[in-house]
């Protein structure tokens, strides 16, 4: 036991300390910040500067309602000055290619024909801006022909907006903004996984290619240096996890008060703190359950460059796991029994039942079943990456092969 | 103290690799494990340092089967390798840590041994900065930083310049005098003739020799008489059956089967001019290629 605490605190100091998790939990919160503040920021820097920025939009029209036309698209289009325009149709669109003016509408006397002049792929790259136009032309068009007919202009109103109210109701557990935050939380469960898989990965080849392995092995119990790897490890993982969310939490609750309508703000607040709690417990139980494969197969090699083939499998397996639960998410539908299954298959389920414990109504029982499942076989894995850590740390020369291997692990050392 | 291996074996699958192996090996004294590569040295180690359990045969420590929580040991691997990019202070203390050193204890061996060995400028440097002499230098530090009772050495000088191997030579006499108990592995037989009592040869998992080293070089003395003199051409020319120049100034006598040692020698000193005259004894050299070959 003092020898795994004295690998442990070694371990977590040399990551802790380590540029790259200083680097990365830096730009992590860098970026989270970022999501909340730059906007905002953006936004009040545009504020302080003049009001060249202000886009312009140019209308030249024979059309009699000129004033209702240019009013109307100021309201669709508030952060533009819409201004009418007497000059000739290439002047103006002189002015689109000076960057004068963003945009340039040039629309005949009863808006029949109504042509959009912009400088590089405007009805691509702006479609606010062109689904907006072409709706007011539309509605102004539709209630000129609906005046020639004689209805009064309350008529018109009623024909152009019919009284009928449609109802949006979301049906699943948490509402729309939970497919946002699950496609984030799953992808950082999938990059925490194999961040800090891979960090034991490398730790583990670095000690064996180094030959440090040779001392070690004489030194310390294996079972107390993988151990003591893999859980400083995911405690550094646990801990970079837990600032992001704490800082993440801060962050809306500076934001709130400045800008409580900020979308970012809803989606997060909208996160039941279960959800957290459980990626905190699928984070450490998918962690151990790789980091011990990790560490198994990185045991085996001798030279770094045979590493990606001896890893391989281990690979398939967490990029399978992370296609099938973000076609779970994509489909909306994570209870088929496909899913179901893989909710339960250990190096799945940390994954796929997180989802579903997002997106689906999966009861607080399945869910705890999944963590049992985990948890025992979490134990079994370890036992099992114990034995071939200890045999592989020592094989040196040609990488053995399965067959091999096992029988190496469960031949009496 | 005393360390006895005791009818040690050990098999892998099928495969026996270590064949009855007993030796004992007593305080303030060296014993040589010598073999050639696959010989079952290394799995000796090994077996010695718990990494390996053995199919039979026991380690025992003044006669009884070895406490490793009582005792310590120390071992320079022949594959040498420490953490590259960490810093040296950090994983001299952390290695003997593992061994149940406490930081204080271990930092001040750490600056005694540093400075033996003329490395303390470089306490705070990463591993990898290092060159590859100094860096053997700080792996010997690791394999003795705990005050070991046991000391191994396996091939502890190769790959040192002169000068780095006077300095563990002064490391490993230093041990011997402070009476711990010195296991050495290595191919360098002068080395090993210098430091180690007793010697074994290993063949294939199998004691070949065994015993006092001064007792198994005479026992393998050669029936030659090395000779001496300035006219090493003169006797070759009077005896050229008998005789053989072995280099400038020196030559070699071959004596006939029932030829008498004492009056050959006195009757050569009376004939020539002969600076000195002794028996030409074998190497362990010689005595190594002609049993682990």
């Amino acid at each position: 036991m003092q020898q795994f605490f004295t690998v442990f605190k070694y371990e977590f100091k040399k990551i802790v300390l380590s540029k790259g998790y200083l680097i990365s939990t830096g730009i992590m919160a860098i970026i989270l910040a970022s999501v909340f503040f730059l906007p905002q920021l953006i936004s009040d820097l545009k504020l302080f500067g003049s009001s060249d920025n202000t886009p312009v939009a140019l209308i030249k029209t024979d059309y009699a309602k000129s004033e209702t036309l240019v009013q109307t698209i100021h309201v669709a289009l508030p952060d533009y000055e819409v201004k009418l325009t007497d000059k000739s149709t290439e002047e103006a669109k002189q002015e689109v290619i000076n960057d004068k003016a963003k945009f340039f509408i040039e629309a005949n006397h009863d808006l029949t024909e109504v042509t959009e002049y912009s400088k590089i792929g405007f009805s691509e790259a702006s479609t606010r801006e062109v689904q907006s136009i072409d709706t007011i032309v539309k509605n102004l068009r539709q209630s000129d022909l609906l005046a020639e007919q004689n209805l009064t202009p309350s008529a018109i109103a009623k024909v152009l907006n019919p009284d009928v109210k449609i109802n949006l109701e979301t049906v699943n557990k948490n509402g729309a903004a939970s497919v946002i935050y699950t496609f984030v939380l799953i992808y950082a469960l999938y990059m925490a996984i194999t961040f800090y898989g891979s960090h034991v990965m490398n730790s583990v080849v670095t000690e064996k290619t180094s030959r440090a392995m040779e001392v070690l092995a004489t030194s310390v119990k294996p079972n107390a240096l993988l151990f003591g790897k893999i859980i400083s490890t995911s405690l550094a993982g646990l801990i970079q996890i837990a600032a992001i969310i704490i800082e993440a939490f801060i962050c809306v609750k500076i934001s709130s008060a400045n800008n409580p309508d900020f979308p970012v703000n809803q989606i997060i607040s909208n996160i039941p703190t279960q959800i957290l709690v459980y990626m905190l417990i699928f984070f450490l139980l998918g962690f151990l359950i790789y980091s011990f494969l990790y560490g198994a197969f990185a045991s085996t090699v001798s030279k770094i460059d045979e590493l990606s083939s001896a890893i391989m499998p281990v690979q398939i397996i967490i990029v399978f796991t992370f296609i099938a639960t973000m076609s779970a998410i994509n489909s909306g539908n994570a209870d088929t029994p496909f899913n179901v299954f893989l909710s339960y298959f250990p190096f799945t389920a940390p994954m796929m039942m997180f989802t579903r414990a997002i997106i689906s109504n999966v009861s607080t029982l399945e869910i705890i079943l999944s963590i049992l499942v985990l948890i025992v076989s979490t134990y079994f894995i370890g036992w099992l990456s114990a034995r071939i850590y200890r045999v592989g740390i020592l094989m040196y020369g040609e990488k053995p092969n399965f067959i091999k291997l096992m029988g190496a692990i469960f031949k009496k050392q | 103290m005393k360390l006895e291996i005791k009818n040690l074996t050990k098999k892998f699958g099928d495969k026996k690799v270590l064949k009855d192996l007993s030796f004992t090996v007593e305080s303030g004294k060296a014993f040589g494990l010598l073999g050639r590569n696959g010989a079952g040295k290394t799995t000796t180690i090994r077996i010695l340092m718990q990494v390996f359990q053995p199919t039979s045969g026991k380690v025992l420590l003044d006669g009884k089967p070895i406490d490793y929580s009582k005792v310590s040991l120390g071992y320079l691997p022949e594959e040498r390798g420490l953490y590259p990019n960490d810093k040296i202070v950090d994983q001299l203390i952390y290695l003997a840590a593992l061994k149940g050193v406490d930081k204080k204890t271990a930092a001040a061996s750490i600056d005694y041994w540093l400075d033996f060995l003329q490395m303390t400028d470089y306490k705070n440097a990463k591993l990898k900065t290092l060159s590859k002499g100094n860096q053997q230098k700080i792996q010997l530090i690791s394999c003795i930083v705990h005050n070991p009772d046991i000391v191994i050495f396996d091939e502890p000088f190769s790959g040192l310049d002169p000068v780095n191997s006077q300095l563990l030579e002064d490391v490993v006499c230093e041990q011997i005098k402070r009476g711990k108990i010195v296991l050495f592995s290595s191919h360098q037989m002068d080395y090993v003739s210098e430091f180690c009592d007793d010697i074994l040869i290993l063949k294939e998992g199998e004691i070949k020799l065994q015993g006092n080293l001064r007792q198994i070089l005479k026992n393998h003395r050669k029936n030659k008489l090395l000779v001496k003199s300035d006219e090493v051409e003169k006797i070759h020319a009077a005896l050229p059956e008998q005789t053989e120049i072995l280099r400038e100034g020196e030559l070699v006598y071959r004596l006939k089967k029932d030829e008498d040692r004492a009056k050959t020698m006195s009757d050569l000193i009376k004939k020539y001019p002969i600076d000195q005259i002794g028996d030409l004894e074998s190497t362990l050299k010689d005595i190594f290629i002609e049993y682990a070959e």
